[in-house]
Parts: C-alpha cells; sequence; structure tokens
C-alpha cells in the first residue's frame, strides 16, 4: 500500500464526510460464516468518541468527493474549490478489514459524491460491498448510501449486500429543496426509499416462509434532515418525521444542525449551529419512537417551535395539568410514560416491582425515576410530595434545574442561543 | 464460621455449597482465601464444580436464567463486602423463587442487581474500546485495566467475530488474559508484562492512518469535551491507541 497517498485520501474523504450524522451500528444480527471474519452486535458499539462528543462506530468516509451535483449547503459541491480524491473498492476493503481487525470499527459506512452519474456512482458501491462480502468474507456493519436518481435494479442489488442504508433528505421541504439544491427533487429522493421500503418488506415476508433465503437491509433505512439552513419550523420537521417513520418505516431520522461551511446567498447567516434546537428535536424524537407522542401533540399549531428552556415532555406536562398527578401505584404504563422524569426503563420497573409491593417513595428513587422532575406530576400512596401543582410554578422550578444541572453542554447551548 | 475460598466464581458457590449444608446461622463471612483474620473460627473450602454446578441448575430452574446472569457479573464487580451480600441474594433468590425477578424494592438485592450492571456496562465499554495491534508473528495483542474483573465475559464476543486469528486480551493489574488459537480458548497467567512488544511491519502505518481519522472527523465547531470525556472515561485513554498523546 502507498501510505503516503492513502493518508492524504483517507483525511480528505473523511473530512468530507464528517457531517453526515448517521453512525450507528445497530440493528443487524448477520453472524459471522465460515473462515469469515466479524459479525453484527445487534446493540450495535460504540469504538470511540470524536473531540465533539460524537461516536465513531463504523469507518465512514465517501468513496470519492468528486460530484456532479451543486447544492448550497454541500462542502462537495461541484463549484466549490478544494481538493478531490477518490478510493477504489481494494483501497476501501483492505482498509476495512484492517481497521476491524484491529478493533477500531464496527464495519464501514460508505457514502459518496455523485460520480459521473448516479448509475455509475451506485456501482462502484456495489463492487465495494461485494468485494468485501464475497472475497475478504467480511460480516461486519456496513452501511451504504442510496444515490438518489440510482436505477431500482442497482439499489436493489446493494441492498443484498449491506445491512442499512440511507437515503439523505437534507432539507426539509420542497421549497427549501428547490432553493438549495435544484438538481434534486423530491421525487428523485423518495423513488430509492420506497424501492427499499418495498425491498424489505418482500424479503421479510420471504424469510418467514423460509429462514434461508439472504437478508436485504437488515438493519433497516435512515435519513438525515438539516436543521437551521431553511426557514422551516420545527413543526414541519417533527412531522416530516413522523411521516416517514410511519409511512416509509424508517428506523432512524438523523437531525444535524446547520454547520456554516459554505457561503451561498441562499443560505443564512448562522454565526453557530443551533445545536440546542437540533438536541430538542432529538428528544422529540424519542417522545415519538418510544414514549407513544404523536407530532401534533408534541407541537400545536399554536406552539410550531421549540421551548429551548424546557424538554418537550415536560412542556407536554405543563400544557396539560388536567391529567396530573397521576398515582404511581395505578397508572397505567401508558400514563406513566408522559410523566417527566419517568424513562421506558423506569416505567417498565414500575410495572413489574408493584406487582410484588405496594410502592414507596423511597422504593422510586431506587428504580432509577428522577424525582427532582417526577415529584410535580405524580402521587405515591395517594401523597403528593411537589410543593404546588401550578404549572407556572413548576416551569419555574424545572427551568431552574436544568439549568444548575451538570450539563457541559449549557454553556455551549447559552451562546447558540438567538 | 469464616468460609474462604480461591477467589474464583465456582469457588465461591463451592463456599457457598458447604455453608448451606453445615448451617446458614453459622456464615460470618465469606472471603477469599489468604487473608487473616483476628477473630472467629476458619474454614478452608477447595473449589468443587461439581457443587457450584448445583447452585447454578438449581437457582436456573427456580429462578430462571437472569437470576444466574446477575449473580455472575455482580461477582466479577469485585465489590469488597460481596461475600455474604450475595449469600444473601442466593438464599432471597430460593425463597422467592419466580416472583424474585420482579422483587425490586428489596434495598440489598438492588445493590447487588447494581453491582452486575456496573461489570455489564464496563464490559459492553470495553468490547468498543479494546485496541489490538499486530504483533510481527501475525497475533493480535490487547492490553487493558479495568475496574470489573471483565475480560472472561468479553471474551466469547471475540470469539465469534475473529475465530481465524490467533488473539491475547490482557488485563495488566490482575496479571491475567484470554488467548485463542485455533478454536480454542485459554485464561492463562502474566505474571510480568512484555516490556518491548515487536509489532508488525505494518502496524505503525495503520495506526498512524487511524489516528489521522480519527482526528479529522471531528468537526470543529461542535467541539465538546465534556461529552466526550463522559462517554470515554479518561482511566482508559493510555490503552487507547488514538487517545495516548492525546493534549490534557
Amino acid at each position: 500500500m502507498d501510505w503516503d497517498s492513502m493518508q492524504r485520501k483517507l483525511t480528505i474523504l473523511s473530512d468530507a464526510a464528517k457531517y453526515d450524522v448517521s453512525c450507528s451500528s445497530s440493528g443487524s444480527r448477520r453472524a459471522n460464516t465460515k473462515n469469515g471474519i466479524g459479525n453484527a452486535a445487534c446493540s450495535g458499539i460504540c469504538h470511540t468518541w470524536s473531540a465533539d462528543g460524537r461516536c465513531v462506530s463504523l469507518l465512514k468516509i465517501l468513496m470519492t468527493n468528486n460530484c456532479i451535483y451543486d447544492c448550497a449547503y454541500c462542502i462537495n459541491r461541484c463549484t466549490h474549490e478544494t481538493d478531490r480524491a477518490i478510493l477504489t473498492p481494494d483501497e476501501i476493503a483492505d482498509l476495512t478489514v484492517e481497521f476491524y481487525r484491529r478493533n477500531y470499527i464496527e464495519g464501514l459506512f460508505l457514502s459518496s459524491g455523485v460520480y459521473h452519474s448516479p448509475d455509475y456512482t451506485t456501482e462502484l458501491l456495489i463492487r465495494t460491498a461485494r468485494k468485501l462480502r464475497e472475497e475478504k468474507r467480511f460480516n461486519g456493519y456496513i452501511h451504504m448510501k442510496g444515490i438518489p436518481g440510482a436505477d431500482r435494479s442497482l439499489i436493489r442489488e446493494l441492498g443484498g449486500y449491506v445491512d442499512r442504508m440511507s437515503v439523505n433528505i437534507e432539507l426539509p421541504s420542497a421549497a427549501s429543496l428547490k432553493a438549495l439544491a435544484p438538481q434534486k427533487t423530491k421525487q428523485s429522493i423518495l423513488l430509492p426509499m420506497n424501492e427499499l421500503k418495498n425491498g424489505i418488506a418482500e424479503r421479510q415476508e420471504e424469510r418467514r416462509r423460509s429462514k434461508n433465503m439472504p437478508s436485504f437491509v437488515p438493519a433497516g433505512q435512515t435519513t438525515q434532515l438539516i436543521i437551521g439552513a431553511t426557514p422551516d419550523s420545527d413543526r414541519t420537521i417533527l412531522r416530516l418525521g413522523e411521516a416517514l417513520y410511519r409511512k416509509v418505516n424508517l428506523k432512524r431520522v438523523y437531525y444535524s444542525a446547520y454547520v456554516p461551511a459554505m457561503q451561498d446567498a441562499n443560505l443564512p447567516a448562522v454565526v453557530k449551529p443551533p445545536l440546542l434546537r437540533e438536541h430538542r428535536l432529538y428528544q422529540a424524537d424519542w417522545l415519538l419512537r418510544f414514549y407513544q407522542f404523536s407530532a401534533d401533540e408534541i407541537l400545536t399549531e399554536k406552539t410550531p417551535d421549540f421551548d429551548l428552556q424546557l424538554d418537550p415532555k415536560a412542556c407536554w406536562a405543563l400544557r396539560h395539568p388536567e391529567v396530573f398527578p397521576v398515582e404511581i401505584n395505578r397508572a397505567s404504563y401508558h400514563m406513566l410514560l408522559r410523566v417527566p422524569g419517568i424513562g421506558v426503563t423506569s416505567a417498565q420497573r414500575i410495572c413489574a416491582a408493584r406487582r410484588a409491593a405496594w410502592l414507596s417513595y423511597d422504593t422510586l428513587r431506587r428504580l432509577g425515576i428522577v424525582l427532582k422532575r417526577a415529584k410535580y406530576f405524580i402521587t405515591c400512596r395517594g401523597k403528593f410530595y411537589g410543593e404546588s401543582s401550578c404549572p407556572d410554578f413548576i416551569r419555574q422550578r424545572l427551568i431552574l434545574r436544568e439549568r444548575s444541572g451538570s450539563y457541559e453542554e449549557m454553556d455551549l447551548f447559552s451562546t447558540a442561543r438567538p | 464460621m469464616i468460609y474462604t475460598y480461591d477467589g474464583t466464581f465456582f469457588g465461591f458457590l463451592s463456599a457457598v455449597f458447604d455453608a448451606w449444608h453445615i448451617g446458614l446461622d453459622h456464615v460470618e463471612d465469606i472471603k477469599i482465601m489468604g487473608s487473616t483474620f483476628l477473630f472467629g473460627e476458619e474454614r478452608n473450602v477447595y473449589t468443587d464444580e461439581k457443587k457450584a454446578q448445583r447452585i447454578l441448575t438449581a437457582l436456573q430452574t427456580k429462578c430462571g436464567g437472569k437470576t444466574c446472569h446477575v449473580l455472575y457479573y455482580a461477582f466479577l464487580a469485585e465489590q469488597p463486602d460481596r461475600g455474604m451480600k450475595l449469600l444473601r441474594y442466593i438464599r432471597q433468590a430460593f425463597h422467592l423463587k419466580d416472583e424474585f425477578l420482579s422483587h425490586l424494592s428489596d434495598e440489598e438485592i438492588w445493590e447487588v442487581r447494581k453491582w452486575a450492571q456496573k461489570t455489564g456496562n464496563e464490559r459492553h465499554k470495553l468490547l468498543g474500546l479494546i485496541r489490538f495491534q499486530e504483533l510481527s508473528g501475525g497475533m493480535l495483542y490487547s492490553r487493558i485495566n479495568p475496574t470489573c474483573c471483565v475480560v472472561p465475559v468479553m471474551a466469547p464476543h471475540f470469539v465469534r467475530r475473529l475465530p481465524g486469528e490467533e488473539w491475547v486480551i490482557h488485563d495488566i493489574r490482575r496479571h491475567m488474559g484470554i488467548w485463542y488459537e485455533g478454536g480454542v480458548l485459554s485464561i492463562i497467567e502474566i505474571p510480568r508484562p512484555l516490556q518491548q512488544i515487536d509489532v508488525s511491519d505494518e502496524e505503525a502505518a495503520f495506526t498512524a492512518l487511524w489516528k489521522k481519522y480519527y482526528q479529522t472527523i471531528a468537526i470543529g465547531e461542535r467541539s465538546n469535551e465534556g461529552l466526550r470525556r463522559r462517554f470515554m472515561p479518561k482511566k482508559y485513554w493510555p490503552y487507547i491507541v488514538e487517545m495516548r498523546n492525546e493534549k490534557k
């Protein structure tokens, strides 16, 4: 291997890939094969954390940062002057396996600029995936990008080799797409997504009948939305996320605070990435996926944007004083999930523990419930432990808590606040 | 009566087995051999796999596999007063049988579960954080210094993952390790750590590539040192190749 040229290419291509948020390696149970190397861990495994606190689980690189498109927000746009590089399928496969053996990574996340044409780029991705799976007998995690505009049969072929695929929507509305990425259309993005959705559903059906069918994108598909590069409201973004979960069966929607890497007349003059807004969106996303909330409950027409001072679950609870306080020993699982300070794990623990005993306030603390938040919304054995159930009073207290908490990001966030 | 055992999990279970048959009322403590006691009668228990298996089988059939799992992981957390607390855990389990798992309000049992959680968390974290170096003979070698004794429970993960390689995971504080070669896994003692490690020709180049990758992937505008340290505590840094020579 030519180490100097490799070092140069890796630097260019990892630098160009770093704005893609997704790095998870979960959701696949791919087992190792005979004489093979690697497997996938269903829970996902983080291998290191970079200086910005984000987990690094996969070798996240672009195959090439050459691109025929000219999207305003993207550092790889064709009109931007920057160093360009391309890695061959052999180089990518070798690097992945050698990093994997040393336990640096959980697998590969290969994305790419659009090189010559969407079909040509996808063919190169397929060649890389085939080399890894068939020649190297590599069974670790592989996540690859679906290139908008690629032929359906190519998308299907790629899906047969990888664990996860993602097609990034990036811009949350058709108008934003037109302004910032004029060569892409809503249709060209949704087409590969639907193709993947159908492929996954068909294969699941086939596997129900025969266990020997090969897998097709077993860890599902994901997408990414950029936050803060366009004037779209939080409600628009969250409702889009909800629709993607319901209609296209996405595993995850990632939200990425827009980092002003490029300058363009159509882009806002952001000084700092809106990290707190991104954080609130993730909180709301969790409420959608694990807490049985709907987007319309979290953000109403009257309040289309997040309250930056308080998390969305607490905001919902304060808007609905009529349902609180709830009695811990009697409330349904669904209601327990809606109490600020009670998460999925602690709600399950409460349900399990109260089968054996009538729960006391001290037990709750041990079960992992955050009482400093929950105490305003619950009664335990009929007794209320918060001083008052007036929403304004609770709001003051909760905000005080969030500020004085040991959150080191708070400093960062408070300067990012508009 | 103070029961002493050799420090292994099966040794501990043998001691529990003996204590159970002689009479639990007389048990003052269950400790590792080698400590000296001023007061009390001492009884050395020799590790007997059959005794240990009988307890484990009974525990599994009566209370479920998760109870055994928690017991083993809690033992590996190596808490100073684990002997009596784990004995009490076993007694409670046999007493409550299949109700035991939902019995979450007992404080001492909760503590044992916390220990198990601690071991489980550290195991999971280290599955990602350990780094292998390729030695000149082709063997992959990794050294770590974990708080809990997690090396034995980490091994099966790497057996599934790297079945065609020869590798060693070395716990430098406990002077032991796991050695895998040709389908055989063995626990070995490593009395003295190697001073000089003879790495393969390509090792330095791949390390350099990985370090370069690690530095480039961070987004400068989002730098968040506190968050990184919360996920990746500094106690592990000396054993992680990309964190060596890192500032602060």
